[in-house]
């Protein structure tokens, strides 16, 4: 495995040194390796804060080094996964989401649209709107009239 | 300063999230779900479900999620379609519908997925019902449907495999579970052959009915064969297919299950990881295990998993015998430390002559049984062993660990060695002792390779053991004995006291040695002063 270095900057010029392997798991890292000067500082990635880049480095660490050979070894990092998403709150979630996105790192972006979709399962109306802070603008008549129509998601 | 996007921490989330990251956490539940959690929302969302591209249905079953009935979904896919004008474009259909009794609804149903340009279609159909198959129009030239994942249940196989896949033009992922081939020609040969795919997974297919299974598929990059639900069945469903592989750029290829009666595999220039595991069998058919371990000798990495059916005996057990020149990894578990178990090491050994590293573990199902040759209660170790390749021969050191197998396999480190190479250090680090013999070998083994360093932790096993009187013989200059604070009866030798090159001792928890002859002070010294760890004597 290469053991060059790769500096990454967030949005707060925090700096973010991680092996190359680790990095280019992030395709929008990889290219932007590939493709341009690096700053003195590092890779800026400025949408991205260091509260959120450091979560995203400690998911590609474990990612990277972890490469699983059997069933057991991919059950440990399934558990490894759950436990990461356990320490989050919604909001951490939903900026690691953006990050994901961003980044282009599509096992961060499945476990945590994933982990979004799960905590929206079986969820009333009610809750769905306090989690996400949805403002209701139905009138009384119009929402009746709406539940109605979908009657049959609600059986 | 903080990330702007920091600065809507408590403002509307779901709302800010750009469309394809919302459709991409919403293609996470079945699309009942979705509109009842959305529909409500705001009217912004009120709409939100129409035009999703991702859609799954479970259908008429208590035991899915969020189930439904056929009717409903027909009703939201017309509703789909608007005016009955273009459907809006779609990206995955996936239906789930363990019992289903009504072929023509699934086969429009897909229909309408393929009028909106469909790219995967993820069909289940389970235990009872009609037998079903997928409509050729999906395999067509003109179809938008790329990935498909066909499921049925194994026994009964209720999704049939229409001729036309075999050869179909644009699929570049095929996923089967629980699918019964269609037939082969007079040969009993079948020949799949998209020219596109580059995925291909079988996991528990009927095959018996065939002679081979030819996969020509030149664009094929990752294989993953599973015939572990089907070994276990009562009837057999492979029967004694041969597997032919003609796939010049495969790099991943997986095969887990049974031993098939034979292979066949062509140049495998690509091949990069190979992942085997392997029941082996419990009837000593002539089964063809060199044909696969040559096939795949060009493989950089080789992951074998050895399992065994209950009922096999060591002496059943066939070994593949042929050279494995590029191999230089192997990882073998689930070892349950079965004298064929220790042939199979001893094989790898020989015949994977540029090997750098073999990792083994021991089974953790069997834990808490012990019986002749299997491995004692502990936990899965790990042993790493090198032997005397020329890269690791400035380093002579050995650390084989914890299992019983190891016996067999330092026995063919130690026997193997060149008698110009010189051991520099033995290290042992036994769990579950059980032999002494093997140690008086080793140690025979050792000094006749001028070994200088020994270094050996016991925890359990027998419960008295007189180590051998070589151990502090000729060369041995380093000596480190620990053991297992509560078997204390593991006794030194009285050439302890003589030892001619002896540096360094250390010992944990071993019985002193008594003095030979009673008077001699120097023995007397060492035996008062109650050694238990101690060095530079």
């Amino acid at each position: 495995m290469s053991t060059k270095k790769i500096t990454l900057l967030s949005s707060d010029r925090e700096q973010f040194i991680v092996d190359e392997a680790v990095a280019i798991q992030s395709q929008t890292i990889k290219n932007l390796i590939e493709d341009t000067v690096p700053d003195e500082d590092g890779i800026p990635l400025p949408v991205v804060h260091s509260r959120i880049l450091a979560k995203v480095t400690e998911y590609l660490t474990k990612h990277a080094n972890y490469k699983p050979h059997n069933d057991a070894a991919k059950e440990e990092l399934k558990n490894w996964d759950v436990k990461f998403l356990g320490k989050l709150d919604n909001n951490t979630l939903f900026d690691l989401i953006l990050a994901a996105n961003y980044l282009d790192i599509k096992g961060l972006l499945d476990l945590t649209c994933q982990a979004v979709a799960d905590l929206m399962k079986g969820m009333s109306v009610e809750e769905v709107r306090k989690l996400f802070n949805i403002e209701n603008d139905f009138t009384p008549e119009e929402e009746e009239a709406v539940r109605k129509e979908n009657q049959w998601a609600f059986d | 300063m903080r990330g702007k996007h920091l600065c809507i921490m408590n403002e509307n989330r779901l709302n800010d999230l750009p469309e394809p990251i919302l459709h991409h956490i919403f293609s996470f539940l079945p699309t009942k779900e979705v509109v009842r959690s959305t529909c409500l929302l705001s009217k912004k969302w009120n709409y939100f479900s129409a035009s999703l591209p991702h859609i799954f249905f479970n259908i008429n079953d208590a035991n899915l999620e969020f189930p439904c009935s056929p009717t409903r979904v027909d009703q939201f896919l017309t509703s789909r379609r608007g005016g009955g004008e273009r459907v809006p474009d779609l990206h995955k259909l996936c239906l789930k519908w363990p019992a289903c009794y009504n072929g023509r609804k699934v086969k429009d149903w897909i229909a309408m997925a393929l009028e909106g340009n469909a790219r995967e279609l993820d069909i289940y159909l389970g235990l009872e019902g009609i037998t079903w198959k997928v409509p050729a129009k999906v395999f067509a030239a003109a179809s938008s449907v790329r990935v498909l994942r066909m499921e049925s249940c194994i026994c009964c196989y209720r999704c049939l495999f229409p001729r036309v896949m075999l050869f179909a033009p644009n699929l570049t992922t095929l996923e089967l579970l629980g699918i019964k081939f269609p037939n082969g020609d007079s040969k009993g040969e079948l020949v799949l052959s998209c020219p596109v795919l580059e995925t291909l997974v079988v996991h528990n297919c009927y095959q018996k009915h065939l002679q081979v299974l030819n996969l020509s598929i030149s664009r094929l990059k990752k294989l993953d064969i599973d015939t572990r639900g089907v070994c276990w069945s009562t009837h057999d469903a492979l029967g004694d297919c041969k597997l032919e592989l003609h796939t010049p750029n495969l790099s991943t290829f997986a095969y887990k299950g049974v031993m098939l009666k034979d292979w066949s595999i062509g140049n495998l220039e690509a091949l990069i990881e190979v992942d085997l595991s392997l029941y082996l069998p419990s009837k000593p058919k002539e089964s063809n295990h060199m044909n696969l371990f040559e096939g795949l000798n060009g493989a950089r990495t080789l992951t074998l998993e050895i399992m065994y059916f209950d009922s096999m005996k060591k002496e059943e057990l066939t070994l593949p015998l042929c050279p494995l020149n590029h191999l230089k990894y192997i990882v073998v578990w689930g070892l349950e430390g079965y004298d064929n178990e220790l042939e199979l090491l001893k094989y790898l050994f020989r015949s994977a002559v540029n090997l750098e590293r073999l990792v083994i573990t021991g089974s953790r199902s069997k834990s808490s049984e012990i019986e002749t040759g299997d491995l004692p209660n502990f936990q899965n170790k790990l042993m790493t062993l090198s032997r005397d390749f020329p890269n690791v021969e400035d380093h002579p050191q050995y650390y084989p660990g914890y299992d019983v197998c190891a016996t067999n396999l330092i026995d063919n480190v130690l026997y193997r060695r060149r008698r110009d190479s010189p051991l520099q250090r033995l290290t042992l680090s036994w769990h579950f002792f059980h032999n002494s013999i093997f140690l008086y070998s080793w140690m025979a083994n050792g000094i006749k390779h001028n070994l200088q360093e020994i270094d050996i932790y016991f925890e359990h096993g027998i419960r008295n053991l007189e180590l051998p009187d070589d151990i502090f013989g000729g060369s041995i200059r380093v000596v480190r004995l620990k053991s297992y604070p509560y078997t204390y009866s593991y006794y030194l030798p009285n050439t302890m006291l003589y030892a001619p090159s002896l540096r360094t001792l250390e010992l944990e928890r071993f019985v002193l040695p008594k003095p030979p002859n009673e008077g001699c002070g120097e023995i007397v010294i060492i035996y008062v002063a109650k050694l238990i760890k101690r060095s530079k004597l």
